[in-house]
Formats: C-alpha cells, sequence, structure tokens
C-alpha cells in the first residue's frame, strides 16, 4: 500500500470508532497489535465512545504518525479513581505501523497530567515540556 | 529542501544543540520560532545538557515527526521546583516544521505525570508552587 492509502486506513478507523462503542471484535477489524487492543478496551471502559479526531497526519513507508485531539467523559474508573462524569479533551501524539491493511505496532504519547487536570484528579504541579 | 534534507536537518539540530550548552546565539542558527527558543532556553537552566535522541523520524511536505527519548538531569529551578539532582529518562513526540533550512514551527507532547514520577518531588514541593 502507498503512504497515502495507509493514512486513509487510520481516518477510516477513526471514522468508524469515534463516539461509537469499540467492541473488540470490531478492534479486530483494524488492529492486529495486542498492546494497542487492551489498551482501547481499557480507554474505552474509563470514557465510553472516546473520540479521536486528527489534527495532522505525516506518512512514510509503512508508518503513519498523527497529532490528534483525544476526548471523552470519564464514567469508568481511570487510575485507579471512579468515574467523575467529567469531560476531558487532550493532544494525543501516536506512530502506527500499517501491514496489509491493519495497524500492526504503534508508539503514543498523551499527557496524564492534563487529564488529570481536566478532570479535577489531584495530581502533581505542572511542570514545563523540553525543546 | 527534500524529505530527506529536512531529516538530515533535524538530525544534525539535535545532535548539534545536544553535544554542548544550548545558548541563544546558537538555537537561532536552527531555530526561527520564538517559543520553541524560550522553550529550550527554560528546559537548558533546568536540565543543564539535557539530550533528545532521536528513535524514528518521518517526514511529509515541510514536516518531520521525531519520536525521541528525552533525558537529563534536573539541576536548576524548573516551575518553582529547586533542582533535585534526579536523572530522568522519558518518550517524547516533536513535530517540526522546516522552512528555507530552519526551524519555523513545532508540537510537542510528553507525559509530565512520568517526568515527575521519575524526579520524585514530595508531596510538600509538589504544593509549594
Amino acid at each position: 500500500m502507498t503512504n497515502q492509502a495507509n493514512k486513509q486506513v487510520i481516518l477510516k478507523f477513526y471514522e468508524i470508532f469515534s463516539g461509537k462503542p469499540k467492541t473488540e471484535d470490531l478492534l479486530r477489524q483494524f488492529f492486529a497489535d495486542e498492546t494497542l487492543i487492551a489498551h482501547a478496551l481499557t480507554s474505552e471502559a474509563a470514557f465510553p465512545c472516546y473520540r479521536i479526531d486528527p489534527l495532522e497526519m505525516i506518512a512514510e513507508g509503512d508508518l503513519v504518525s498523527v497529532r490528534a485531539t483525544w476526548s471523552g467523559t470519564h464514567l469508568g474508573e481511570f487510575m485507579g479513581v471512579p468515574g467523575t462524569g467529567k469531560n476531558f479533551s487532550t493532544p494525543l501524539f501516536v506512530t502506527y505501523r500499517i501491514s496489509s491493511g491493519k495497524i500492526v505496532d504503534h508508539w503514543m504519547i498523551i499527557d496524564t497530567a492534563d487529564i488529570m487536570r481536566q478532570l479535577g484528579i489531584p495530581q502533581p504541579q505542572k511542570t514545563g515540556t523540553p525543546g | 529542501m527534500s524529505l530527506k534534507a529536512n531529516k538530515e536537518f533535524i538530525r544534525h539540530y539535535l545532535e548539534d544543540v545536544c553535544s554542548q550548552p544550548k545558548t541563544e546565539e546558537l538555537l537561532r542558527k536552527y531555530i526561527t520560532d520564538e517559543s520553541l527558543i524560550e522553550h529550550c532556553l527554560t528546559s537548558e537552566a533546568a536540565f543543564p545538557m539535557y539530550k533528545i535522541e532521536i528513535e524514528e523520524m518521518i517526514a511529509e511536505g515541510d514536516l518531520v515527526s521525531v519520536r525521541g527519548t528525552w533525558t537529563g538531569t534536573h539541576q536548576g529551578i524548573f516551575m518553582n521546583i529547586p533542582g533535585t539532582g534526579k536523572t530522568f529518562s522519558l518518550p517524547i513526540f516533536v513535530t517540526y516544521r522546516v522552512v528555507g533550512g530552519m526551524i519555523v514551527d513545532h508540537w510537542m507532547i510528553i507525559d509530565q505525570n512520568e517526568f515527575l514520577r521519575q524526579i520524585s518531588i514530595p508531596q510538600a514541593q509538589q504544593q509549594g508552587g
């Protein structure tokens, strides 16, 4: 597949899953990465029907790097804290490796301190980021 | 510049600025993005000689996305927290926009909770700022 086709795989995945329930059967249509399946199911339990809205995608070879906004409502347990009913919206950076139209590996960073601030969960003092 | 040239530029930039003290004069050889220059100088004051090591780079158009490892030692005051002498190593993503051989914009993320875990700030200091 071309790298532009790989972008379309990711866009289709976000379109199908954002704002909707994420079941294991549905995830396996797009994911062949067990840690990502487990991560998505854990996130779905804490933040049902969470969204990922891409802001920018960079593709090269079999990799697609995405800068996105991750948003949802805290209804299940997150970092040991029961659902607060609060909404959050936070930056998400993730790189996916695509093979034969499926996500086979991923690397992701979210700032959990930013989410905890938005949910009102006690957390360490704010810090900055490096250059 | 080509995609390959943009990647080589970013690789050279990170190798050069991470191999010596990050002065404003040095940073301005590579960066016109004032917020990035300010971030680098603030970080250098708190974590002298910090490094960003590249794990992977992806380029498209005028963008270069770096997945890296940020390492350093907390020696200076950072957000009112005095240096702890603790070292840290954590994942970082940075996307740079490169135009005319200069970094003109950037987007960056780390997990701040992971950073604070590694420098192990006592609770009293966490609430102090």
